[in-house]
This record gives C-alpha cells, sequence and structure tokens, in this order.
C-alpha cells in the first residue's frame, strides 16, 4: 500500500502530465519535476544531492518506482490552501512548454541548485562549473535557463 | 547554504566515475546510481561528475506543508492536520541524521477535559502499554509517532486528535537546525 507521500507524488505529477520511470530521460524528468517543485514552495520532503548530473534525490527514485506504473490509481491531488495553489499555478507557469523537456529541466534545475550551493560566489563561478558537469549544454542556454530563474525570482 | 560548507567529492568523467562507483558496496541506491551512469545517453560521457551529500533543500521555507510553514499558529481542519502528520512523518526519522524534518512530540492542549472524551477502548487496542496515560492526557511523542505501524499511528491519532480544537506540536523543520513549538488550531 503505498504512503501518503507516494500517494501525495503520484497525485501531484498527475496534474503536471504524463510520467513514466522507463528511460532514462523519463527518470531524468520525474526528478527534475519534483526538484523545482520544492524549488517553489511545495516541500514533499525529498532530500536533493548533486548526483553525478544535476539534482537527484535517492528516496524520489525509490517512490517513483513505485507508484508512477500505477499513478492512473490516483486522483489529481489539489491543495487544501489557496496560497499553495497559487504556487503551484506559478510553478506550471514556470514550466510552461517545456514541461515534457527534461534537458530544459535538467539545465534549470542544475541552475538553481549551484546557485543554493555556490551562490554568494556569483553567476560567472556558476557557469562555469555548469560547463564542466555538463558539457552538452550551450553558453546561450545556461543564460536563458539563469533568465527564466530570474523572471520567477528563484535566483 | 554558504559555498565554504560545500563538500564536493569529484568523481570525474563519467566513465570512470562508473568504475570508482563499481568499486562500492552494493547498496540499493548505489545500484540505482550506476544504472542511470550505464544508460545515460552518449553526450552525457565527456560530464565531469561529482557527488554533493548534503540536501540542498535544508534551510527552505515551504508554503506546503501548512505544519512546516514559518509560522507559531497554524488553523487548518483535522482531516488536513492528519494528512499533513502523515506526511511529515514520513519525511524522516528523528534518528536519521540526514533527516531535514522530524516531529519530536504533540500535546491537545483543548479541551481540558479530553481523557473523559476520548475512545478508551481504541486507545487500549492500539496504544502500546507504556504510553498509554501520556496518550489518554493528550500526549504522543517518538513510540506513537514513529515506532508504530502507520496504520495504527494513524488510528490512534485520529481517535486523539478528533476531540481537539487546539494542539502544541515541537518539531523540526527544514528553515530551522532547532525544535520548533507552534500551535494548530483546529477549524
Amino acid at each position: 500500500m503505498p504512503t501518503t507521500r507516494q500517494a501525495l507524488l503520484a497525485g501531484v505529477l498527475r496534474r503536471v502530465g504524463r510520467f513514466s520511470i522507463n528511460k532514462f530521460q523519463d527518470r531524468l524528468r520525474v526528478q527534475k519535476s519534483v526538484y523545482l517543485l520544492q524549488a517553489f514552495g511545495i516541500y514533499l520532503g525529498y532530500n536533493f544531492n548533486w548526483y553525478l548530473y544535476g539534482p537527484y534525490s535517492p528516496a524520489l527514485a525509490r517512490d517513483a518506482f513505485e507508484v508512477l506504473p500505477i499513478t492512473d490509481r490516483f486522483e489529481p491531488q489539489p491543495f487544501f490552501e489557496a496560497a499553495t495553489e497559487e504556487r503551484f499555478a506559478s510553478f506550471l507557469k514556470f514550466l510552461g512548454d517545456r514541461k515534457d523537456d527534461p534537458q530544459w529541466m535538467e539545465l534549470v534545475g542544475s541552475l538553481h541548485m549551484l546557485n543554493r550551493l555556490y551562490g554568494e560566489k556569483g553567476r560567472e563561478t556558476i557557469f562555469k562549473k555548469m560547463a564542466k558537469k555538463q558539457p552538452y549544454l550551450t553558453e546561450a542556454q545556461r543564460i536563458a535557463g539563469w533568465q527564466r530563474l530570474r523572471d520567477f525570482e528563484l535566483v | 547554504m554558504p559555498a565554504t560548507a560545500v563538500k564536493e567529492a569529484k568523481l570525474g568523467p563519467a566513465s570512470k566515475a562508473l568504475k570508482k562507483l563499481s568499486d562500492k558496496v552494493n547498496t540499493d541506491d548505489s545500484m540505482t546510481v550506476r544504472r542511470e551512469l550505464e544508460e545515460a545517453p552518449a553526450r552525457y560521457r565527456k560530464a565531469i561528475t561529482s557527488i554533493y551529500r548534503d540536501d540542498v533543500f535544508r534551510g527552505i521555507s515551504p508554503q506546503f506543508p501548512t505544519l512546516l510553514q514559518e509560522a507559531s499558529e497554524h488553523l487548518m481542519g483535522v482531516a488536513e492536520f492528519l494528512g499533513e502528520l502523515d506526511l511529515v512523518l514520513n519525511m524522516g526519522e528523528i534518528g536519521d541524521p540526514e533527516s531535514n524534518v522530524y516531529i519530536y512530540a504533540l500535546q491537545v492542549v483543548e479541551p481540558t477535559d479530553l481523557k473523559e472524551r476520548l475512545d478508551r477502548e481504541t486507545l487500549e487496542i492500539y496504544c502500546p502499554p507504556k504510553s498509554l496515560i501520556e496518550l489518554q492526557n493528550g500526549y504522543a511523542r517518538h513510540e506513537i509517532l514513529y515506532d508504530m505501524l502507520d496504520l495504527h499511528r494513524n488510528i490512534l491519532l485520529g481517535s486523539l486528535l478528533k476531540h481537539a480544537k487546539k494542539v502544541r506540536v515541537w518539531l523540526k523543520p527544514p528553515w530551522s537546525s532547532h525544535k520548533i513549538e507552534s500551535t494548530v488550531v483546529l477549524a
């Protein structure tokens, strides 16, 4: 039987879109969606470390394997407080038409996390670290991702 | 989180990281990470990998759950409170140093005649004998919150809180490294 947190995870993700865990990019999208959701203050209690390529939560990986294959059994999850619904709407607006784009989500999630870790050293330091850690992303993508985070006051 | 506190374990290019991780103990988590390394698209191979073990959400002030908001008093319904308790109790464990959140205890402070209103039979069936007197007085701590089956714990908390008007909660939220006291007023 799923835990309350697993049920919440499935219910919230149903409001975002359809998720799978079959392929690397599918799991990447799950990880980064929940990371960004938590960055918007909707906290499901998943600890996120930097793991190899970016923000990653082993506990989330375990829960996703449990519930995402049966996600249709869960109803979309509303929030009791209007202010939480507003945050959720803001999260969806932030994702916009990129919500199915795992590479974009990896970009903004990684920038956000490195800013949390190294923010006091400035944007250029973060960009340099990103260039080494994620050479498959371009400088133009980093600039655009940073601007998107700034527009939503996440950096 | 100041940069000086960041502990980064550099693993080098992804191909080398895979070998380093292969030498480690086969925990579920390390196997999951290894699988991600193996299945990553080719463009990831040149990435310089590393691990930061500190939780990046340590220190945030969340909007949800209400119970973890940075406020000394919360107003909510009983069902919402029970749901949030169950969620927060699932988020961490008081004995785990990596846990960002846990609940130390809760106490019903209103009504004051709680003991007379409680369903004694439910308490006697599900409550561990050593915690019975405390629970009858509206107080629940570790033995009730973390040491029981979730189902039994939720039955007990439901039985306790359906009569409650005001509850004091001692917890560690993500935004503090200390024990915080807050009051939940039940609508």
